[in-house]
C-alpha cells in the first residue's frame, strides 16, 4: 500500500494532491525548500604562526533581512573556534567579518563552497 | 476524477500521519474578531510545557517520519512563548521541519533570523483588509502597520515557504482586487483565503458572514484570478499564487479556485496536540467531539493508529445533515470544522444560485 503510494507521489500530475493544507495551518509546498540546505560551519582563528586567537568577533551577514542590525554574531574561545549553523540556498555566499581585537587586522571573507564544513583564518596583526 | 477517489481511498486507508499541529499556548496579544479559539491575553491555560509535548511526539515510530512531516506551531500567539526558540531546535533536532501561524505583530528580523536557525520552514500570517478593517478585525490600531512590515521582509527570503492567509468578511470582500495588488507589489508568493466558521466569537458576529451572493462572489473573484495568473505566467509573468483553503467542497468551483479537488484530512493526514493535552485534528474542530484522547492518559501514536473511526469513515455524516445530498460522494460530508455544536455550514449549498 505505502509502495503505491510512492508511485502516485512520482507522478509529477499528482504532487497537487500531496500539498496539505488546513484553513488554520501553514500551506505545506514541499518544493519551496527543496533547495535550502543547513551547514554547520567551524572557524579556526589564528595568527601567522599559527596561535589561536580567542576574543575574535565573527560577525556573519544575514541575508534576506531589512534589519539595520543584521549580523549575527560569534566570539572565537581560547581555541580560536568560532561556529555558525547555516540555513542558506544551494549556490548562495555568505559573508563573515572577522573583527580581531585592538591587535588585528579585520579581514572579510565571502564562503561560497561549503563543501569544507572547518575553515582556517588567517589574521595579521596591525 | 477517478484517480483522485483512488488517491484519496488510498490515503484514507494509510492515513499516513504528515502534518501535526501543537497548540502550544491560547494566550494571544490581540483579539480578533474572528478567533476560532477565542484566545485571550490572560489565557484559562497554561502554555503546554514543550517537554510534555515532545514526549507525545516521541511516540511517533521514526520510520512513520518522512521527510515531508511537519510540526505546526500555533495558538493563540506562538511568538509570546519566550522558549519559541527551543522548540524549533527540539523540533529540527528530531529531523522535523516546522513551521508557524502567527499574526505577525510581534515579528521582527531579529527573531525571523533565529528561527529560520532553528529549523523553521514554513510561515503563515494573517493580513485581513487593507489597514482600516484590518485594524478593525484584528482590535488593535498599530497591527497593519506592523504585519505589513512583517510580510515586507519575510517575503524577501526564499529559504521560507511562506504566505499570507485572509479571512473574509462582508468588510473585507470589496477590498480583495486591491489587497491582490498590495501583497503582489510586496513580492508574496502565495495568498490563500478562508471564509468563517460558526466557531469561537465569530459565531455571533454577524459582519463576519458571507451571504449566499457573496459567497459566490467570492469564489468567482479566485476563479477568475487563478485563470488570469496561469494567462500571465504563460507568458513568463511572475504573479502571485491565490487559493481557497481547504474549508468545504465548493461544487461546480472545485480545482478552479484551488489545485486540487476538496479533501479533509484531519485524522488522515492532520492530528493535533492541543492546549489542555487533547489529541485531535485542526484546532478549529469541535474539540469536544471530536477529541480522539488525551497525551497526559493516552500514548499520542497508540491513538493516531487506532482510534480517528469517524475521521476515517465519514459515512455517518450521510445519517445526519448530509442525508440525501447527490454531492456526497464527492464532498463526503465536508470539512468536519464545519460540524460545529453551534450548526453545520455546508459550502456547496452556498455556490448555488437561486
Ligand atoms: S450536504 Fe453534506 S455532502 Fe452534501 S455538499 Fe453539503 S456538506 Fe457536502
Ligand atoms: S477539518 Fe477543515 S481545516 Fe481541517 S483539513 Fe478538514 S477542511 Fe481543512
Amino acid at each position: 500500500m505505502k509502495f503505491l503510494r510512492k508511485i502516485l507521489k512520482c507522478f509529477s500530475f499528482t504532487a497537487a494532491l500531496f500539498v496539505v493544507q488546513a484553513c488554520y495551518g501553514v500551506y505545506s509546498d514541499y518544493e519551496d525548500y527543496d533547495d535550502v540546505l543547513e551547514k554547520n560551519l567551524t572557524f579556526r582563528v589564528s595568527d601567522s604562526e599559527n596561535n589561536p586567537i580567542g576574543g575574535v568577533i565573527v560577525n556573519r551577514k544575514l541575508m534576506y533581512s531589512n534589519c539595520s542590525n543584521c549580523w549575527e554574531i560569534d566570539t572565537t574561545n581560547s581555541d580560536g573556534i568560532a561556529k555558525f549553523t547555516l540555513i542558506l540556498l544551494k549556490n548562495e555566499g555568505v559573508m563573515f567579518r572577522f573583527d580581531g581585537n585592538n591587535s588585528y587586522i579585520p579581514k572579510d571573507t565571502f564562503i561560497t563552497n561549503f563543501e569544507n564544513d572547518f575553515i582556517e583564518i588567517k589574521l595579521s596583526k596591525k | 476524477m477517478i484517480f483522485f477517489k483512488l488517491f484519496r481511498r488510498l490515503e484514507t486507508k494509510i492515513h499516513p500521519l504528515n502534518y501535526l499541529f501543537w497548540e502550544c499556548t491560547t494566550r494571544c496579544c490581540l483579539n480578533c474578531r474572528h478567533c476560532g479559539s477565542d484566545c485571550i491575553s490572560t489565557s484559562a491555560y497554561k502554555d503546554m510545557p514543550l517537554e510534555d509535548f515532545l514526549k507525545a511526539f516521541d511516540s511517533i515510530p521514526k520510520r512513520e517520519i518522512d521527510k515531508d512531516f511537519i510540526v505546526v506551531i500555533t495558538g493563540g500567539e506562538p511568538l509570546l512563548r519566550p522558549d519559541i526558540e527551543d522548540i524549533g531546535n527540539a523540533i529540527k533536532s528530531r529531523g522535523v521541519k516546522w513551521g508557524m501561524v502567527s499574526n505577525g505583530y510581534l515579528y521582527t528580523p531579529e527573531i525571523h533570523s533565529k528561527l529560520i536557525s532553528s529549523g523553521m520552514r514554513f510561515l503563515t500570517v494573517s493580513l485581513d483588509g487593507l489597514e482600516l478593517n484590518h485594524n478593525w478585525m484584528r482590535g488593535a490600531q498599530d497591527s497593519f502597520k506592523r504585519v505589513v512590515n512583517t510580510i515586507e521582509f519575510v517575503s524577501k527570503d526564499p529559504r521560507i515557504s511562506f504566505d499570507v492567509v485572509t479571512c473574509v468578511n462582508k468588510k473585507n470582500i470589496s477590498e480583495l482586487e486591491q489587497i491582490y495588488t498590495f501583497l503582489d507589489q510586496r513580492n508574496v508568493r502565495r495568498w490563500r483565503i478562508f471564509t468563517i466558521s460558526p466557531i469561537g466569537r465569530a459565531k455571533d458576529d454577524p459582519n463576519m458572514h458571507l451571504s449566499n451572493s457573496e459567497f459566490i462572489s467570492l469564489m468567482q473573484f479566485i476563479k477568475n484570478k487563478r485563470e488570469f495568473i496561469n494567462k500571465e505566467r504563460k507568458k513568463k509573468l511572475k504573479m502571485m499564487d491565490i487559493t481557497y483553503s481547504c474549508e468545504g467542497y465548493v461544487g461546480s468551483y472545485e480545482e478552479k479556485v484551488r489545485e486540487s479537488p476538496f479533501f479533509c484530512r484531519a485524522g488522515i493526514n492532520i492530528a493535533s496536540v492541543l492546549i489542555d493535552g487533547s489529541i485531535c485534528a485542526c484546532p478549529n474542530i469541535d474539540r469536544k467531539r471530536f477529541s480522539q484522547g488525551n497525551i497526559y492518559v493516552d500514548n499520542f501514536y497508540d491513538v493516531w493508529r487506532e482510534r480517528y473511526i469517524e475521521y476515517r469513515d465519514r459515512k455517518w455524516t450521510k445519517e445526519s445533515e448530509c442525508k440525501g445530498c447527490k454531492m456526497w460522494k464527492k464532498c463526503l460530508g465536508s470539512g468536519l470544522h464545519n460540524w460545529q455544536p453551534e450548526g453545520f455550514l455546508c459550502h456547496y449549498k452556498k455556490t448555488i444560485r437561486k
